[in-house]
């Protein structure tokens, strides 16, 4: 199953890109998808093992398992305010 | 209780005259500012790159959390997206309560929290470069 991970600000300019697609088993959860996403683009593993992700615009919740239609982000590193 | 999120383009404006409900007895207006430099060099301004959806529920959500919390009257939050030059404002709190410590405790959190969990990112542009 592909997943697109869109990506944001530093984790962004890391991997030179605003998305990444990465293949992952069917029943794939937030975990794995971190550490699946770090062995894909090696740039990112620093970011996506401390950082979070979100799964259609709501942090995933730790086991949260993933589909093929949701939007999943990285989010690491923000800094607003 | 009432909440107000905000996301807009460039600057967040100037805040709007007006006077508050009758059971409000303090309201805190907090402005973040672009400051001229980032660790040590010349800005002319930040870029804020905003995960627009989750952003806002983010906003929302840490806000209903401050009115439950800190027995608030009203939230309200404008943040900005793009570009924000040096002394403009890029974030404004107001918060409404019948007190003001429960306003102050509330701010403190709320900002602790947003710089922690809203995906929102900033970029400095150095002074210098390109426009």
């Amino acid at each position: 199953m592909e997943v697109r991970v869109r990506l944001f600000g530093p984790a962004a300019e890391l991997a030179g890109a605003g998305a990444v697609t990465v293949q992952v088993d069917p029943g794939c959860d937030e975990a794995a998808l971190r550490s699946r996403l770090g062995e894909s683009v090696p740039a990112l593993a620093p970011l996506a093992r401390q950082g979070r992700l979100a799964i259609n615009h709501a942090f995933a919740r730790p086991g949260q398992v993933v589909t093929g239609g949701d939007e999943v982000a990285l989010i690491a590193m923000v800094s607003g305010g | 209780m009432s909440i107000e999120v905000r996301i807009v383009e460039g600057e967040v404006p100037a805040r709007a005259a007006g006077r508050p409900g009758p059971g409000v007895g303090s309201v805190i207006v907090f402005e973040g500012c672009v400051r001229g430099e980032e660790r040590g060099r010349a800005i002319r301004g930040l870029a804020y790159e905003v995960y627009e959806v989750m952003a806002e529920r983010e906003l929302e959500r840490l806000a209903r959390e401050a009115l439950a919390r800190h027995g608030l009257t009203a939230l309200r939050v404008w943040h900005s997206r793009g570009f924000v030059a040096v002394a403009g404002c890029s974030l404004r709190v107001e918060v409404d309560s019948p007190h003001r410590m429960e306003g102050l405790r509330a701010l403190q959190e709320f900002i602790d929290a947003l710089k922690r969990d809203v995906p929102i990112w900033k970029r400095p542009e150095w002074a210098g470069g390109p426009a």
